[in-house]
């Protein structure tokens, strides 16, 4: 696969492609599914999201641009040390002012005055940096692997502690992706278990605790609710006016074929239409065949995600970009995996196609740095080209036999 | 790296695996599942707003004055309606063709499966033929409300109406929601959160083609709407009726008050209009008819009028005087009539005179001598004049005196800066303000503060803001009405005030009811654009007062020749409950009298 050069957007196309395809649908079901909201939040006006979510995307590929064009990737080694403990100083600035009472809301958000954005957002890229970092370090022993693993996990616990107190979900998701990290990074499997153990311990004492101490934190007893309503069904289901149900109509309605852009019903009697179940109105508004391929649309991301990672000639771009690719991979996996029922009811949006604001640009930022990595790999393959001819098979074809 | 290697097709093989289980999911969401199916019939909750009733208003003698009678909005929802007889629609309901296009058009704008009103408000007679033939019209259902009904043709000013909210409403109290009704203006305006109640809602579950099917959860989540608070006005309505009927063909009004209590008895404004007028579907209209009326029905004249009191402000001056100690009870000042300086004096009386003979004979130069003693018994005219001013303004004269209803003008009292403006710090002096004396030049005062201050002349020092509200249904009134407010001057000046009023209704006088002493004083406002306006403020009985009264007549060119008469007889009926027989010649020929052109004989 002889892919051109491009002189603005440069790194891989087919990313590119994909970003604009999502970005294409993003426009058009963000429009159609926030009219109840515009209702409510914007005094009717339909074309305030819309024009919302242009201005966001356009100032994430903006942003990309930026990175690709101006930003060497040996920058974000330099920086991941330095962002995680500014990650931590403003999670534990949530944290104490959300526990102080005076964060309205669910404590996620921090207002700086002239921007607000969840310090999660932040948390998520700057561990993975980091991680990637500390991995990119210590491949040589098992001595380097352990020590590697012990820097990393301490990390990962207190950033994901600190995010649990207000945002299971996303907790759970930065976990998994750091999880991932390290098994990719060949940490021994015997520590990957223990940590996967403490893991199940911590969830069940939650689930536990919820029980047994009733003024624990909040988001505590959210997390059993919506595994009880998970596993024994909701009370209102029945009725068919859970979310989940809304969601899992909205994918019978939408046929094969879906009804057709902006003809979606459910969309205006679901409150989170737009973020957490806007996979269903796509499934809706565009029919299975379409919803299928915009799961494949980040499945493509994934696979050429693989090819950057293989094509990488050194070890921390190598895991920075499995790092943000999982994350993201996940994230757009638990999206559909709610929306169809799967898995328990939870907040995690599709990226690049809900509708975002400031955690769009984190997402941009995300892929920024993919894109990045695959640049600097073609201009490392354009340098060293005779000797990848000479002695390396070609790795697409070699993932393809 | 043989074994990373192996590691990440194991991650490859998970997504692929998830991928996988998420298309399986979406087939067996489409096609295995049958629940999805009754779901897609049955799927979505709807909250149907339960409108309450207004709360009812009376009379002080519980006489009913409003209440509500149902009317019906026709309701459309555009994805269900299909052709129709638009023309048999528009006959019907009396709406224009175009007009229910439009409307039409404005539902489809804002939702298709979403019900929107199409005509307002119809009449229960109307909804009866409609109910019929409903089923005809596919998409369209009706809903109840509730339009204001008014028993008498009666205090329209003072009740107030009902309009839809505005979006400033809406932002205000997020309360209301497109559609509802707010009070827009009298009693309904005030006591808005006591007379709407609380709205309901029922919950149901409808079908994709929003039809009702069930109640959700047999209506177990419904919220009741809860009646709004009746209201007992403090108006009598017999004496409301009273007052408009002496007021029809003129511009004026008249404002009685209890002096005991500070409770309005009748508060009419003239020209007036039918209350109902401005009631449900037909108020648009009327509105702008009677906005664009060159008498001003809208103008509610007692609140918002400004006139010069003219010399009923006499007894006023008097009163400071004695207070301030400028004047006493023996002190006497001569009159030289028409020749007299620096204010003329046509009256025609004895001379030199005291205070209760001047107020007797509404004597100009006593006035003038006891204005300027006042103003020079201190160091400058600016200090005497602004405790003048002080005195006057605890009488609630130039300043709101905070009725509970909306359009209150504070009328107008100069302040010392007005004059220093004009003539000069330390330029200007009693003799510069003279026409205060008699109550003129830049005096404005409303027919309301006029009552009052009869009303606290009446109770001989102190007065209650004056109210139009008497009691609420499980609530209370502001307590600010149950406060005596003090107007600063000792009883015992008051004796000779009284005294003087009294015996300017002398047995002779159009305003003398023969077995009750009243207690009034005529006055004639200057009027540049007409004949002068005819003024009378009195109270009776003069000892245990129950009514003061304020009347103004525009252009009726004496304060004798109609606004004297027209009182009396208004506290006659007050406090006789009827009119004597000989009287009643007089009683008609103020109803005859038709002064809507501005100039009159003098």
């Amino acid at each position: 696969m002889e892919i051109t050069q491009s002189k603005i957007f440069k790194g891989d196309r087919v990313l590119w492609i994909v970003l604009m395809l999502l970005s294409l649908l993003s426009l058009l079901i963000v429009y159609s599914s926030t009219g109840a909201l515009a209702y409510r939040q914007a005094s009717g006006n339909t074309w305030y999201f819309l024009i919302r979510q242009v201005f966001f995307l356009g100032a994430g590929f903006g942003l990309m641009l930026v990175m690709v064009n101006f930003l060497s990737v040996r920058i974000y080694s330099v920086l991941a040390n330095l962002l995680i403990y500014i990650s931590i100083g403003l999670l534990l600035v949530t944290t104490i002012l959300k526990f102080a009472g005076l964060l309205q809301g669910t404590g996620r958000t921090l207002d700086l005055g002239f921007i607000s954005f969840q310090p999660a957002e932040l948390a998520k890229i700057s561990l993975i940096m980091y991680t990637a970092r500390v991995l990119g370090k210590n491949q040589g022993t098992r001595g380097q692997l352990k020590k590697a693993f012990i820097k990393i996990i301490s990390h990962t616990v207190v950033i994901c502690g600190l995010i649990f107190l207000s945002n299971f979900s996303t907790a759970a998701l930065l976990f998994a992706t750091i999880f991932t990290m390290m098994f990719a990074g060949r940490i021994s499997l015997k520590y990957l278990f223990i940590v996967i153990l403490l893991g199940m311990t911590i969830v069940a004492g939650a689930y536990i605790a919820a029980d047994r101490f009733p003024d624990a934190p909040a988001r505590i007893h959210t997390v059993k609710g919506r595994i009880d309503r998970f596993i024994k069904g909701d009370p209102n289901s029945e009725k068919g006016i859970t979310q989940a149900d809304y969601a899992k109509l909205a994918i019978y309605e939408g046929g094969i074929f879906g009804k057709g852009p902006g003809h979606s019903n459910v969309s205006n009697y679901m409150a989170s239409a737009y973020n957490d179940f806007i996979f269903a109105i796509i499934v809706e508004e565009y029919g299975l065949i379409i919803g299928i391929m915009v799961m494949f649309l980040y499945l493509i991301f994934f696979f050429r995600s693989v090819v950057i990672v293989r094509r990488a000639t050194r070890t921390f771009p190598a895991f920075l970009v499995t790092g943000l690719t999982v994350l993201l991979v996940y994230q757009a996996m638990i999206n559909i995996g709610v929306s169809t029922g799967v898995l328990p009811v939870t907040g995690q949006p599709l990226p690049w196609i809900s509708l975002g604001g400031s955690s769009l640009l984190f997402t941009s930022v995300a892929f920024g740095c993919i894109l990045s990595v695959s640049y600097q790999n073609q201009i490392n393959r354009e340098t060293q080209k005779p000797a990848v001819q000479v002695n390396m098979p070609d790795e697409d074809y070699e993932m393809h036999k | 790296m043989d074994t990373f290697s192996k590691r990440n097709y194991i991650i490859i093989g998970i997504f692929i695996l998830t991928g996988l289980v998420f298309v399986i999911r979406l087939f067996s969401i489409q096609i295995l599942d049958p629940v999805y199916k009754v779901y897609a019939t049955n799927n979505v909750l709807r909250e149907v707003v339960q409108y309450p009733a207004r709360g009812l208003i009376y009379d002080r003698n519980d006489n009913l004055l409003v209440y509500n009678k149902p009317a019906y909005d026709l309701m459309i929802t555009p994805r269900e309606m299909a052709d129709f007889d638009t023309m048999y629609l528009c006959n019907l309901l009396d709406v224009s063709k175009d007009e229910i296009i439009r409307n039409i058009e404005l539902a489809k704008d804002y939702s298709y499966y979403k019900p929107s009103v199409l005509v307002k408000q119809i009449p229960p007679e109307t909804y009866a033929i409609l109910q019929e033939l409903i089923y005809k019209y596919n998409g369209f259902h009706t809903q109840s409300r509730t339009l204001r009904e008014y028993v008498y043709s009666a205090a329209a000013h003072l009740l107030g109406y009902v309009g839809e909210v505005s979006r400033e409403d809406m932002d205000r109290e997020s309360y209301y929601s497109m559609g509802d009704y707010i009070g827009q203006s009298g009693i309904e305006k005030t006591y808005e959160s006591w007379l709407r109640g609380k709205k309901g809602i029922n919950k149901y579950l409808v079908d994709v083609h929003n039809r009702i099917k069930t109640s959700f959860l047999d209506g177990e989540e419904n919220i009741p709407p809860v009646t709004g608070s009746n209201l007992t006005s403090t108006l009598d309505i017999d004496l409301q009726l009273y007052a408009e009927t002496l007021l029809q063909n003129k511009r004026g009004s008249v404002v009685a008050i209890e002096p005991s209590t500070g409770e309005i008895l009748a508060l009419a404004s003239a020209p007036a209009y039918h209350p109902g007028l401005l009631a449900g579907r037909i108020r648009s209209r009327n509105y702008s008819m009677l906005l664009s009326d060159t008498l001003k029905p809208l103008f509610n004249r007692a609140l918002q009028a400004e006139y010069p009191p003219g010399s009923t402000f006499k007894v006023l001056n008097v009163l400071v005087g004695l207070q301030v100690g400028a004047i006493g009870t023996d002190t006497y000042f001569s009159c030289s009539g028409p020749a007299s300086y620096p204010i003329r004096c046509t009256h025609d009386h004895v001379s030199p005179l005291n205070a209760v003979q001047a107020i007797r004979e509404s004597c100009n130069p006593f006035m003038w001598n006891t204005f300027r003693s006042i103003l020079y018994k201190y160091e400058t005219s600016a200090e005497g004049y602004n405790i003048w001013r002080d005195h006057v303004m605890n009488f609630g004269i130039g300043r709101r005196l905070g009725i509970d209803i909306n359009g209150e003008s504070a009328g107008s009292l100069p302040n010392e800066s007005y004059y220093n403006n004009i003539y000069g710090k330390g330029h200007w002096n009693a003799m510069t303000v003279r026409s205060l004396a008699i109550g003129q030049g830049e005096l404005g005062i409303t027919p309301l503060q006029l009552a009052n201050y009869a009303a606290a002349v009446a109770n001989r020092g102190y007065y209650y803001p004056p109210h139009v509200i008497k009691s609420i249904d499980m609530g209370e009134i502001d307590n600010t009405f149950r406060i005596r407010k003090y107007v600063g001057i000792s009883t015992e000046y008051f004796e000779p005030a009284v005294q003087g009023m009294e015996d300017a209704v002398r047995p002779g006088a159009l305003s003398h009811i023969p077995g009750i002493a009243v207690c009034g004083k005529t006055g004639t406002a200057e009027n540049p654009h007409g004949s002068d306006h005819s003024v009378f403020m009195a109270f009776a009985p003069k000892d245990d007062p129950m009514i003061a009264i304020s009347v103004y007549i525009e252009n009726g060119v004496w304060g004798a020749r109609y606004a004297a008469p027209i009182a009396s007889l208004i506290i006659e009926k007050y406090l006789t409950d009827s009119i004597s027989d000989n009287r009643k010649w007089l009683e008609s020929r103020m109803i005859e009298a038709n002064l809507l052109n501005p100039y009159q004989p003098k």
